[in-house]
């Protein structure tokens, strides 16, 4: 590119005022939290059109807990769901409300009864806790919208434990992930948005009556883990499952599984004292003790 | 127009939107990617590099932010933190902020940006459309009805 070239192209930046260019603001808006990027999004419609961009990410991705109760009420000789969700901001100490009062059976009765398996990145996922037909009709929801997902095909299980492995469930990219022990073998699901059904593969239970199980995706696989320590993962794209760590008696605790965003290293935090972590080395197949408390490095334990 | 100073370090000169003359060494000047790849052109040697959107007052700022931090190594990162401090509060307001983010965002300097950036989000943090509007001098361009949708969309933030 040519001096002169340049100075043609660099005028188009500045166009009057102080206007910044979106690449400016973009930066801007991802140094804010998440109520102010909602409540700056009513200056103007650039902005508005910026800060609902796939790029910007809230910098408090503290847990927010949700309150949430919905059942089935007469009112007026009619069948309406009692709604309640509300949002609490530790960090603020402040509840927001987002839904309570009557709302139709077309809105939110799929709501009465589901229970929460899974929540990230302000999305939650849901199960409805009754067996209609044998099948279990999963949804997502999030709170801070309203918007509700409900284009998963039905699970023919009650999932013990369920995620998703993008951080935005409703692009058709993500990949979703179920499964139930069922003695000695264990169900494992994956589907996507719009699937006829979920692909299940039965495996052998590594740890037979385990009860604590944790998964995370990272990598294009999901790993779970159980108890002892044991560690399987599943390819989503073989759909082929492996198990990498057969498990050992001196992981007797409870253990949470979680990942390094940036390089897909995999630890294991015990959820009691003494607090131990351990990374997983995939050359070796076992688990390493972190020397000390990792450097930089924290764990949230079970934040979402 | 190369000139070499004793140490044989390269310079070269940046020549701002009202004519003022800098002349800078290269690798102060390189931490700009937009002149770091001007230079790797050959734009260089035809004599100064103008930049036509920064004015003299900004571009001494931002070559001051450079120089800062093209001396200083690793070591002293706290230091260089307490300096970065320092050089935001002295652009005083938002309009100096906003014409520093303007010319950290055509010369591409991220450590720059991200400064400013950061900066300029903790000023807007807390401040209600209406404020920000005035300090930008931007139009409401929604209409009532529109606005209500977007106070509707998530009511429970902007209660």
């Amino acid at each position: 590119m040519s001096a002169k070239k340049m100075s043609s192209s660099g005028a188009i930046c500045r166009r009057y005022g102080y206007e910044l260019p979106d690449d400016a603001l973009r930066l801007i808006f991802s140094r804010m939290c998440f109520v102010d990027q909602i409540r700056l999004s009513l200056v103007c419609k650039r902005w508005k059109t910026l800060l609902e961009g796939e790029d910007i990410t809230p910098t408090d991705r503290l847990p927010w807990i949700m309150f949430y109760g919905w059942r089935t009420e007469l009112a007026d000789r009619k069948e309406l769901v009692k709604s309640v969700c509300k949002l609490y901001v530790p960090s603020e100490k402040k509840t927001y409300t987002v839904e309570d009062g009557l709302k139709g059976q077309e809105d939110r009765g799929k709501f009465v009864e589901a229970e929460a398996l899974e929540s990230k990145n302000g999305w939650v996922l849901f199960q409805q806790n009754s067996l209609i037909n044998k099948t279990v009709p999963m949804f997502l929801y999030c709170p801070f919208t309203g918007e509700v997902i409900d284009d998963l095909p039905d699970l023919n299980y009650l999932a013990e434990k369920a995620t998703f492995s993008c951080s935005d469930p409703s692009s058709e990219e993500c990949v979703f992930f179920a499964s139930r022990r069922i003695i000695g073998l264990l169900n494992i699901s994956i589907c996507r948005r719009g699937d006829q059904d979920w692909k299940t593969i039965q495996v052998v239970d590594p740890i037979p009556r385990s009860c604590k199980r944790d998964v995370v995706y990272t990598n294009g696989t999901f790993y779970c883990l159980f108890d002892k320590g044991a560690l399987g993962a599943l390819t989503v794209a073989t759909k082929e499952w492996i198990l990498l760590f057969p498990g050992s008696k001196e992981f007797s605790c409870f253990y949470y599984l979680t990942d390094d965003d940036d390089d897909g290293q995999l630890f294991m935090a015990s959820w009691d004292s003494p607090y131990t972590t351990f990374s997983f080395d995939f050359r070796r197949r076992i688990w390493v003790e972190q020397a000390g408390c990792m450097d930089r490095t924290v764990v949230f334990l079970g934040a979402s | 127009m190369s000139i070499t100073t004793e140490n044989n370090e390269k310079m070269i000169t940046l020549m701002s939107s009202d004519g003022e003359e800098f002349v800078v060494e290269e690798a102060v000047a390189a931490q700009s990617q937009t002149i770091k790849h001007l230079i790797e052109d050959g734009c260089s040697t035809e004599g100064s590099i103008p930049l036509p959107n920064v004015t003299g007052r900004v571009l001494s700022e931002v070559i001051q932010y450079c120089k800062k931090h093209s001396s200083s190594d690793d070591k002293e990162e706290k230091e260089l933190e307490a300096w970065d401090a320092e050089f935001v509060k002295a652009a005083d307001d938002h309009v100096a902020l906003t014409d520093l983010m303007m010319a950290a965002n055509f010369l591409d300097i991220k450590g720059l940006l991200d400064l400013v950036a950061q900066t300029l989000a903790n000023m807007i943090t807390g401040k209600s459309p209406e404020e920000v509007r005035r300090m930008w001098n931007i139009k409401n361009d929604f209409t009532p009805e529109e606005a209500e949708k977007v106070r509707k969309e998530n009511q429970w933030a902007f209660e």
